[in-house]
C-alpha cells in the first residue's frame, strides 16, 4: 500500500494539470522568410526593403522601409495556386521599381487541423519558387510542407557589399 | 559340672532372641495411630519452590510461550510464534504446512461490465465519448486477463473558435489483464493495477470559415472524413468493491501514452475512440459490473510431516505442538 502512495498522488496532480496550456503556434499557416547575406551566409538586417504582395487589394506593406528586420511573413493565397511577393529598394541608385525583386511560390493548398488550441487552417506544401535576381542573388526553401508551426522556412539571400579592410 | 551351665547360657539367650523377635511382629502388625498434620509454613521459598522445581522442564516453557504467542505460517511452510510480550520469534522447526501458493482456484469467476464514465463525463460538458463494454476472467484472484469493447464519437465547436470537430461513432478494443494486490482477501473487494493496449480504427472531419487575412476573404475549407488509427497503451489503478449480491462498481484511474498512429497531411485526429483527447495524458474508468461466480472456494493449509530440524532465526526450537501439552503458569 505504501509503494501505490506515490502512484496515487502522481495520478492526481496529473489530474490537476491535464488542461491545455493553449496554442503555442500560429493560429494560421504563416511562411516565414529570413534575410541572408549571400556572401556570408550569415542572418542579416535590411532597413531599406519595402515588401508587398503583387495584385494585393489592400496595398498594405509586409515591411515597410526605414524599419530594421531580418524576416518577413509572406501570406499565401488559399484559393490560388501561386503568390508573388515584390521587393522594392530604396537605396540610392536601385530605388527605381526595374530594379525591385519578385518571388513567386507555386503551391497546393491543404485544409489542416493543427489542434483544438490553435484551430484548422490552410497549410501549403510548396512545389516550386521562381525569382528575381536584381538585389536577391537566390531563394532557398528549408521545408516545402508550411503549417502554423512558427519556423523559418524560406530563405532570401541578397546581394551584399562587403567592405575592404583598412591598410 | 562347667558343661551344663554353658547350656543353660545359650538357652537362655536363644530364649530371649524368640521373645524379642515374637514381640516385635507382634508390636509391627498393630496400627500406629496418625499423627494430626501440621500446615506449612506460607513464605517466599515455598510459593516459588514449584518454579525451583519445574525451571529445567523445557516442555512446560515452551507451552508457556506458546499459550501467550501469536503466531502465522511463513511462505515456506512452518509456523512462527511472537511472544506477545517480548516480541521475540520462534520457528517450529518440527512440523510444516503445506500452503498454496494460490489461496483462491484457478478459475474463480467471470465479470462482465460497462464503463459509464464517457456519459458521465458527457453529463458534465465533455464533448466526445460514448459507452464500454468490458469482460475479465478471475485467476487464482490476482490476475484478470480483460478485454475491452466499445464505441466512441465526438463533435466540438471550441468557444471562438470558428470551426467544428467530427467523429462519426467507431469502435475501439482494449486488451490486457489486471493485478489484484488483495489476492489472498475476499474476492467481492479488489484493489488493482492494469495494462492495456488499445487500438481504434476511426474517421474524423472538420469544417470551418478561417478569418480573413492579408489577402482578404478565406474560403471555407472541409476535412471530410480523414481515415485514421491509432494504438496506444495504458496503466492503471483501481478498486472494485461488490455493491450487492453479484453486482459491482469499480474505479479506475488510467494513464495513457500513444504509441503508434496514422499519418496524413491534413494533421493529426483531436479525439481517438477508447483514448479520449489527444493532449490528455490522464483519464478514468467507472464500470458496474456482474460477476458470475465460478469457484470461490479457498484452498486449506494442509500440514506435512517433516523431520526436518531446521531452526531459523531462533534461538529455541519448539517441540511439536501437541494438545496434551499443560500449560504452566508461573
Amino acid at each position: 500500500m505504501r509503494k501505490l502512495l506515490p502512484i496515487i498522488a502522481a495520478a492526481a496532480a496529473g489530474l490537476a494539470g491535464c488542461n491545455s496550456a493553449g496554442c503555442l503556434d500560429n493560429g494560421s499557416a504563416l511562411p516565414l522568410a529570413g534575410f541572408y547575406s549571400y556572401e556570408s551566409l550569415a542572418q542579416i538586417s535590411v532597413n531599406t526593403v519595402t515588401v508587398v504582395g503583387a495584385d494585393s487589394p489592400t496595398d498594405s506593406l509586409m515591411l515597410k522601409a526605414g524599419s530594421s528586420a531580418h524576416q518577413v511573413y509572406l501570406p499565401f493565397k488559399p484559393e490560388a495556386p501561386e503568390v508573388s511577393w515584390v521587393f522594392k529598394y530604396s537605396q540610392p541608385g536601385i530605388s527605381d521599381e526595374q530594379y525591385n525583386d519578385t518571388i513567386t511560390f507555386r503551391y497546393a493548398t491543404i485544409p489542416y487541423f493543427a489542434s483544438l488550441e490553435c484551430g484548422a487552417m490552410y497549410s501549403y506544401r510548396v512545389d516550386d519558387v521562381a525569382y528575381t535576381t536584381h538585389l536577391i542573388d537566390s531563394v532557398g526553401i528549408v521545408d516545402p510542407l508550411f503549417t502554423n508551426v512558427e519556423l523559418e522556412r524560406i530563405r532570401i539571400y541578397f546581394r551584399t557589399a562587403t567592405e575592404e579592410p583598412e591598410q | 559340672m562347667k558343661r551344663p551351665s554353658a547350656l543353660r547360657a545359650m538357652r537362655s539367650l536363644l530364649l530371649c532372641i524368640v521373645a524379642l523377635t515374637a514381640f516385635g511382629v507382634v508390636f509391627a502388625q498393630t496400627p500406629v495411630k496418625k499423627k494430626p498434620r501440621v500446615s506449612p509454613i506460607t513464605s517466599a521459598a515455598a510459593q516459588t519452590q514449584a518454579i525451583n522445581e519445574t525451571r529445567d522442564d523445557t516442555a512446560r516453557i515452551n507451552a508457556a510461550i506458546r499459550a501467550r504467542s501469536s503466531h502465522y505460517h511463513r511462505d515456506d511452510g512452518y509456523t512462527v510464534y511472537v511472544d506477545t510480550l517480548t516480541g521475540e520469534q520462534w520457528v517450529d522447526s518440527t512440523s510444516r504446512f503445506n500452503i498454496p501458493k494460490m489461496k483462491y482456484p484457478l478459475l474463480v469467476a467471470a465479470t462482465v461490465g460497462v464503463n459509464i464514465w464517457d456519459p458521465v463525463m458527457r453529463a458534465f460538458g465533455q464533448k466526445y465519448g460514448l459507452v464500454g463494454f468490458n469482460a475479465d476472467v478471475n485467476l487464482h484472484n490476482r490476475y484478470f486477463p480483460a478485454l475491452e469493447i466499445g464505441l466512441g464519437k465526438a463533435a466540438n465547436t471550441p468557444a471562438g473558435e470558428d470551426f467544428t470537430y467530427t467523429s462519426p461513432m467507431s469502435v475501439y478494443f482494449k486488451i490486457g489483464a489486471d493485478y489484484n494486490f488483495m489476492y489472498n482477501s475476499n474476492p467481492d473487494y479488489q484493489f488493482f493495477a492494469g495494462l492495456r493496449y488499445g487500438f481504434s480504427p476511426f474517421k474524423w472531419s472538420v469544417a470551418g470559415s478561417p478569418e480573413p487575412g492579408y489577402w482578404g476573404d478565406v474560403p471555407p475549407f472541409k476535412i471530410d472524413g480523414v481515415s485514421s488509427t491509432a494504438g496506444w497503451v495504458e496503466f492503471s489503478v483501481g478498486l472494485r468493491v461488490k455493491l450487492w449480491r453479484n453486482i459491482s462498481a469499480g474505479w479506475r484511474i488510467i494513464f495513457h501514452s500513444l504509441l503508434n498512429e496514422s499519418k496524413n497531411e491534413h494533421g493529426k485526429p483531436w479525439y481517438i475512440p477508447g483514448y479520449g483527447s489527444r493532449k490528455g495524458v490522464v483519464t478514468g474508468a467507472f464500470s458496474v459490473s456482474y460477476t458470475l461466480p465460478i469457484n470461490r472456494k479457498e484452498r486449506n493449509l494442509s500440514l506435512v510431516d517433516t523431520t526436518s530440524s531446521e531452526i531459523t532465526g531462533s534461538s529455541l526450537e519448539f517441540p511439536a505442538m501437541n494438545p496434551t501439552d499443560t500449560v504452566f503458569q508461573p
